[in-house]
């Protein structure tokens, strides 16, 4: 009684979305980031054929940011990265979103190299209504871009497919879910090398590190595992958790990311080695 | 003192000369027959959700009182959007002065035809079945598997070894009434056990028609990303049929 009456009281804490999200629900923020996605053209980036991928999530910025600061000269000051995942919640509360988007754009010398970060929302972006403050500035929660190698975009040069889902809201919603089926359909057979779905929402549940979030629910479990599954999928990236966790279901690794908020005492990051085949490693961004 | 140590035994005890069952609820929801006989029960559900999007069901349970106090279930539902469930509970029950406790080991196996997978879950469970409220908390376990898995492959199954599972029902009318009706609140239902933080709402309401006969009009409501603090709808069940009473 004394949690619930402390998270009622405590500012940080939609408590109205608790019973209605305040931000648009999943199929309007689907619809909105599909007419978002028509407006600008697909993005398919050059690369090396190995490449180096930097993972975040759950920054949770309140008035400090000294983790992800330090996260992003990580990621600028490195070599071969390319780019950057983003798995959600990168603010905790609201009115937060100005300095901690000012990070994602860190200037100085190293502004003109390693500059790209793909964003996926979390429940934290959209609470208190502010999912249009996420779209004005991120433009898409659901999207697809591709890699590939040598100087043309063809078949032949494709290397790896990156889809991003919208689980915000704890489900993908029924447009979401048939827009996933058919773009792994048209996808599966394209010859990519692999497929990584990122997202915010973790699917599986092994532990209670997780504290009160919630996962998405059984049937959307069954339906995205197999889906997954079927299509080839090399690993499902994600976040929300706040604790590590690396599973397996299928031939899909399924890796959530820890957190990497100030308040924790071991915030993380992860970097991805992307070749012919896909090593991680965990790398504690304070000392 | 001694008065009122004898007036705080007479009270304790009153229930027990008073109170004789006759048309109990079913265990601790209002399902089947309490009291030790056997019945059977029909029912046909209309489901949405998100991701099945609509579909129809049938449901059948059979309630056995095996022994005085100890009662097994076993229910088994198609759903069309091509699910299969059955589930088997063996609930001893013990009456107190005050309501009953009762125990319950619940098996639940999904086969979920349409994703070729299988949702296994094995539940200990302990409650309190009062005439106007029942009370139960527990655990359970799941393994969740793939019919088409590779062996000899990196290819997995996965486990969640702890969840809890809770129930709460309130009930408008006592057990011993021809009629009743409850809502409830719990991350278990006759045909699936979610995270524990995915908590279902659920109505349910009988009618006695006679000895033999029992109708019943049930509901459940999921809303999902409650604890993500952006809940929002994701599914709904409405079943209605009946009961009969050997």
């Amino acid at each position: 009684m004394l949690s619930v009456l402390f998270a009622t009281c405590n500012p940080n804490y939609d408590m109205i979305g608790m019973f209605n999200g305040t931000s648009p629900e999943i199929a309007d923020r689907f619809q909105e980031s599909l007419r978002y996605n028509a407006s600008v053209p697909v993005v398919h980036m050059q690369m090396p054929e190995e490449y180096r991928l930097f993972i975040c999530t759950d920054s949770h910025i309140d008035s400090t940011h000294y983790a992800l600061e330090r996260f992003i000269r990580a990621y600028k000051a490195d070599t071969n990265p390319h780019m950057c995942l983003y798995l959600g919640d990168l603010i905790n509360a609201q009115a937060h979103f100005d300095h901690a988007d000012s990070i994602l754009h860190l200037d100085g010398v190293m502004t003109s190299r390693n500059d790209t970060v793909f964003m996926t929302c979390g429940n934290h972006d959209i609470y208190f209504n502010q999912w249009h403050i996420w779209q004005q500035l991120y433009g898409s929660s659901t999207y697809w871009f591709d890699t590939y190698t040598g100087t043309e975009y063809k078949k032949e040069n494709l290397l790896d497919l990156y889809i991003c889902l919208d689980t915000a809201e704890g489900t993908l919603g029924t447009d979401q879910m048939k827009w996933l089926r058919k773009l792994l359909n048209e996808m599966k057979d394209k010859g990519y090398r692999h497929i990584i779905v990122f997202t915010h929402t973790h699917l599986f549940k092994q532990d209670n590190s997780q504290g009160h979030t919630s996962n998405l629910s059984m049937e959307e479990t069954y339906e995205l595992t197999h889906l997954l599954t079927d299509a080839g999928v090399s690993c499902y990236l994600c976040g929300h958790d706040h604790s590590r966790e690396v599973t397996g279901y299928g031939n899909v690794r399924y890796i959530t990311v820890d957190s990497s908020t100030d308040a924790e005492p071991y915030p993380f990051y992860m970097v991805m080695e992307v070749g012919e085949n896909m090593t991680y490693e965990f790398f504690r961004l304070f000392d | 003192m001694r008065k009122s140590i004898l007036l705080l035994g007479l009270l304790l005890s009153f229930p027990i000369m008073a109170k004789q069952y006759l048309s109990l609820d079913g265990g601790h929801d209002l399902r089947g027959f309490g009291e030790e006989r056997y019945s059977v029960s029909l029912m046909a559900e209309y489901g949405y959700n998100r991701t099945w999007e609509h579909m129809g069901n049938v449901d059948i349970y059979a309630h056995m009182p095996v022994v005085k106090n100890v009662q097994i279930d076993a229910r088994m539902q198609y759903c069309s959007a091509n699910v299969l469930t059955g589930a088997i509970v063996l609930r001893p029950t013990f009456d107190l002065p005050v309501g009953q406790l009762f125990a319950e080991t619940e098996v639940l196996y999904r086969g979920v035809l349409r994703n070729r997978m299988s949702d296994f879950c094995a539940a200990l469970s302990v409650g309190w079945r009062f005439d106007y409220v029942s009370v139960q908390i527990g655990g359970f376990a799941r393994v969740l598997d793939s019919w088409d898995r590779d062996w000899h492959s990196e290819d997995k199954y996965e486990t969640e070894p702890f969840n809890l599972l809770y129930r709460l029902e309130v009930f408008c009318r006592p057990q011993t009434n021809n009629w009743n009706i409850s809502v409830g609140l719990s991350n278990k239902e006759d045909w699936q056990m979610e995270r524990m933080w995915q908590p279902m709402f659920l109505f349910g309401s009988r009618y006695d028609i006679d000895e033999h006969w029992r109708v019943h009009l049930d509901g459940q409501l999921k809303i999902t990303g409650m604890f993500h603090l952006n809940a929002t709808f994701y599914a709904a069940y409405v079943r209605a049929g009946f009961s009969y009473r050997f």
